[in-house]
């Protein structure tokens, strides 16, 4: 994150180091009941002797690290083609490749398989034209990957996306004065100034694929949250699933102790000034159509997959499809709305602490906060059964503590758009206001909140998509009798109601995909836009 | 018309309208009104429920018109329910559990989670089909069976035994579950019945034809109708709702067999009181609910499942119970999965 060098480190007004200790406290509470489970229980001692664990890990890290990659991959290129070129119909494309966050991954996974799998679908469709036996093998690594990647590219794609909305035309100008071409101008001056977009959306790539259950069960990819559900539903056995969420964690701390790394040798010393020149948009020329192209062929595995899949089983058993849905999209909406609004706030502590006042201490918060998104929600359930019954009974089973686990599972998602926002703003406006007389409650309600806007609609909106779609830590914690859209699913899905379960996760994508239209509406700064 | 969802842009003036506040602080306030009514009160029947609702909602619903009992149901996965309770420990809300495993209630009992229900329940079911400790009794009951596919299987050369297909013709051919709680009731009871040694050799021979991991029976039957795979293990029930849905083309039956042996174990669905039940006496008048005849025979109807309850007639679709020959076993033994789990990992099945 960049500071101004002239301005000397300070440790933060009392009140927002208080604010950080408390979220980071509570954010290290699943943490906390693993250990008492893990170590308790003996069952780390166990998970660290078995032989399987190696293969568990390395399959873990191994599609960890290549959602990152093509998130990044497929996020850059989509988010310069979609900001800074004059594709057509941009507007409605951007929309469209910000939508894959919506879909629940047991969706997208159950579409593949139905769709993918070896006699499935995709293979009936072919089978006269081709005569083929079977599809290749879906199941394993490369389900579980395009699964994966294909649902979470748009964190990289809205944080590139902003990024480049505010990059300095003057530099590649000046890249250019200098003599350098094209490919030299962005590999030596965009891409690094692209660098903590890149980073900051493979990592919530990286720690989402963590924490996946949907997807790597139904394409049969063994890693850790596989593992952990397996103990857990196996034999109730607590502490082994325990023991192999502890390394989880480990996992997500060492990928969290690389992005870190990769921040401090990348971090670049400015943006650019405040009145930054707007580029100009590159034209495409033939490439136009191809591209739009591109772009859709992005989107089959993450939209038109589980779309067209639910559309099938709609058709195929229509019958009591609708019952309990608008009800269920209505405490959907409470339950979602109102956790994205308590973690944005939870999130402003801990980016201003990281932004304005990094220390030691904030970079520890920072990773206390990122854990709960890397774990699954079985286990951050779990520990709020666990806290919630032995501190706080009242609370057990209430809304607040569902919007509670909500706000500690998505924390990061809030933190990462709103230090994206805070970073460009100087200090000195607030020292500037100060010295005109301005009250604190004054100037952050005039000055700050109406600066921090944009990141804070857009961390709302990620928040809001996950806690959507967010189903074990629902089942367990929500009031009893209130159903969300995603437990309808899974209700549904359980009963071999697939009809029911298609209509539910359909309405599901469709107000996902609303929310999001009306905050890419709302929210703010506007790509420069000429030709 | 411009528009860029932003995680980060420049600051733009203030334009979100003020209805879009007004509903946020809307939202808030309900959102702490509705968190005020969090905990049941006291007279309410508290159920947590490892079965689906389209199922037993209407079956509560009934309950609560006859007996004026109101209930608060929780649905959610059958182990998942059983280890909210063991995490809630003493000051858990719950006061029946009803899940679609022995095995789950076997633990639930073997952690001293259930008490003991009165013999005017449990003497409602035939002795195999509950605990011999008195701590649960099942409702209904579900077989193992062998899945094919009606295109490229001839039911007539499917083995006699499960062991049969640990034969090399079978494979690439073959599917199963074994991650699910009924796949692992199914290996304690080859473990209980033919010895540790017979139940290794078995996995290891399944192995060795290399079976395909399905995470649970529905995407057992689906694989199989799609011929994904030829034959599979699994239950008997998940075939009829298929059948309901996609009319007799659905291109998957099943088969009894092994007869006597643990290939056509019965394993239950069924429920018990929680120790620390704050309303015992409505939890067993529910449990008596779920075994007189008119739900007994509901079941029978709509889930395709087996009744437990002598007397009542079995969906005609389905293969009497009398015909199957179960193996006589103690149903409780299904409780003790430690064994089993330590079996398939050790012999890399999960």
């Amino acid at each position: 994150m960049s500071r101004d060098p002239t301005i000397p480190p300070r440790p933060g007004p009392r009140l927002l180091r208080g604010a950080g200790l408390v979220v980071g406290a509570v954010c290290l509470l699943p943490l906390l009941y693993l250990a008492v489970r893990a170590v308790a229980g003996g069952g780390l001692a166990e998970v660290l002797l078995r032989e399987r664990s190696l293969g568990v890990a390395g399959r873990t890290f191994l599609l960890a690290g290549a959602v990152a990659a093509a998130s990044a991959g497929l996020g850059l290129p989509l988010a310069w083609l979609t900001s800074r070129t004059d594709l057509p119909a941009r507007r409605f494309l951007t929309g469209l490749l910000a939508l894959p966050l919506a879909v629940p991954s047991y969706v997208a996974g159950f579409a593949a398989a139905t769709a993918l799998g070896p006699r499935g679908l995709l293979y009936r469709l072919l089978e006269p034209v081709t005569g083929w036996e079977r599809l290749p093998e879906i199941y394993g690594f490369p389900g579980a990957f395009l699964v994966l990647a294909s649902l979470n590219y748009p964190y990289v794609f809205l944080a590139a996306r902003a990024r480049f909305a505010r990059l300095d035309g003057s530099l590649p100008d000046a890249a250019r004065v200098l003599g350098a071409g094209r490919w030299r101008r962005f590999s030596r001056v965009t891409l690094p100034l692209m660098g903590g977009a890149l980073l900051s959306g493979s990592l919530l790539a990286a720690l989402y694929t963590l924490s996946d259950f949907g997807a790597v069960s139904l394409m049969r990819y063994e890693t850790f949250t596989w593992a952990i559900y397996n103990a857990y539903r196996g034999s109730l056995d607590r502490h082994t699933a325990a023991g192999l969420a502890l390394l989880l964690v480990l996992a997500a701390l060492l990928v969290l102790a690389l992005a870190r790394r990769f921040e401090r040798a990348h971090a670049p010393a400015a943006f650019g000034s405040a009145r930054a020149r707007p580029l100009r948009p590159h034209r495409l020329g033939r490439w136009r159509w191809p591209a739009v192209f591109g772009c859709l062929l992005v989107l089959a595995p993450a939209l038109l997959l589980p779309v067209s899949v639910c559309l099938f089983w709609l058709f195929q058993a229509p019958a009591g499809a609708g019952v309990g849905l608008a009800s269920a999209l209505l405490r959907t909406g409470l339950a979602s709305g109102t956790a994205a609004a308590v973690t944005v706030a939870l999130a402003i502590p801990v980016a201003f602490l990281a932004v304005r006042f990094p220390s030691r201490g904030s970079a520890a918060l920072k990773v206390a906060v990122h854990i709960g998104f890397g774990l699954p929600g079985l286990v951050v359930g779990l520990s709020l059964v666990y806290f919630s019954v032995q501190l706080a009974p009242f609370v057990y089973q209430t809304l607040g503590l569902l919007i509670f686990a909500y706000a500690l599972h998505a924390l990061p998602q809030a933190v990462a758009p709103l230090e994206g926002t805070l970073a460009p703003i100087s200090p000195r406006i607030d020292d500037a206001a100060r010295t005109l007389g301005a009250g604190w409650i004054r100037r952050h309600l005039a000055i700050t909140l109406p600066l921090l806007r944009p990141g804070l609609a857009a961390g709302a909106a990620l928040v809001f998509l996950t806690c959507v779609k967010e189903l074990p830590a629902t089942l367990m914690l929500a009031p009893t009798g209130f159903r969300t859209l995603a437990t309808t699913v899974w209700n549904a899905a359980e009963n071999v109601e697939l009809g029911r379960a298609a209509a539910a996760s359909l309405l599901l994508l469709f107000s996902s995909g609303v929310v999001l239209v009306a905050v890419l509406r709302a929210s703010g700064p506007l790509p420069a836009r000429s030709g | 018309m411009k528009s860029s969802l932003n995680m980060g842009g420049q600051p733009a003036p203030p334009v979100v309208p003020p209805p879009v506040r007004r509903f946020g602080g809307v939202l808030l306030g309900a959102a702490l009104l509705m968190g005020c009514g969090g905990v049941p009160e006291p007279d309410t029947l508290t159920i947590y429920c490892g079965r689906g609702e389209s199922l037993v909602g209407p079956v509560v619903e009934a309950f609560e018109a006859e007996t004026g009992i109101a209930v608060e149901i929780r649905y959610g996965g059958t182990a998942d329910m059983a280890a909210q309770i063991l995490e809630e420990g003493d000051a858990s809300p719950a006061d029946v559990y009803y899940g679609q495993d022995a095995g789950a209630l076997g633990q639930l009992a073997l952690e001293g989670r259930l008490r003991p229900l009165p013999d005017s329940i449990l003497e409602r079911v035939d002795g195999r089909f509950r605990d011999p400790g008195g701590r649960w009794v099942g409702t209904t009951g579900r077989a193992r069976v062998f899945v094919y596919n009606t295109e490229l299987v001839d039911p007539a050369d499917l083995p006699a035994t499960i062991h049969g297909l640990t034969d090399p013709r079978w494979k690439g051919r073959l599917g199963w579950a074994p991650t699910n709680g009924s796949f692992q009731a199914f290996v304690t009871a080859i473990r209980v019945l033919e010895g540790e040694e017979a139940a290794r050799d078995w996995l290891v021979g399944m192995l060795a034809n290399e079976p395909v991991a399905y995470p649970n029976n529905t995407s057992i039957y689906q694989a199989a109708a799609d011929g994904e795979i030829e034959v599979a293990l699994s239950n008997h029930y998940y075939l009829f709702r298929f059948l309901v849905q996609h009319g007799d083309g659905f291109s998957a039956r099943s088969m009894h067999s092994d007869a006597g042996g643990p290939g056509s174990l019965i394993n239950i669905s069924g429920g018990g009181v929680v120790d620390t039940a704050g309303n015992p006496e409505a939890a067993e008048r529910f449990l008596s609910y779920l075994l007189t005849d008119a739900v007994q025979e509901r079941f029978s109807r709509e889930t395709f499942e087996y009744p437990l309850v002598p007397g009542i007639a079995t969906d005609p679709a389905v293969t009497p119970l009398e015909e199957i020959n179960p193996p006589d076993l103690d149903l409780g033994v299904l409780g003790d999965l430690r064994g089993t789990l330590d079996l398939l990992r050790d012999v890399g099945a999960i």
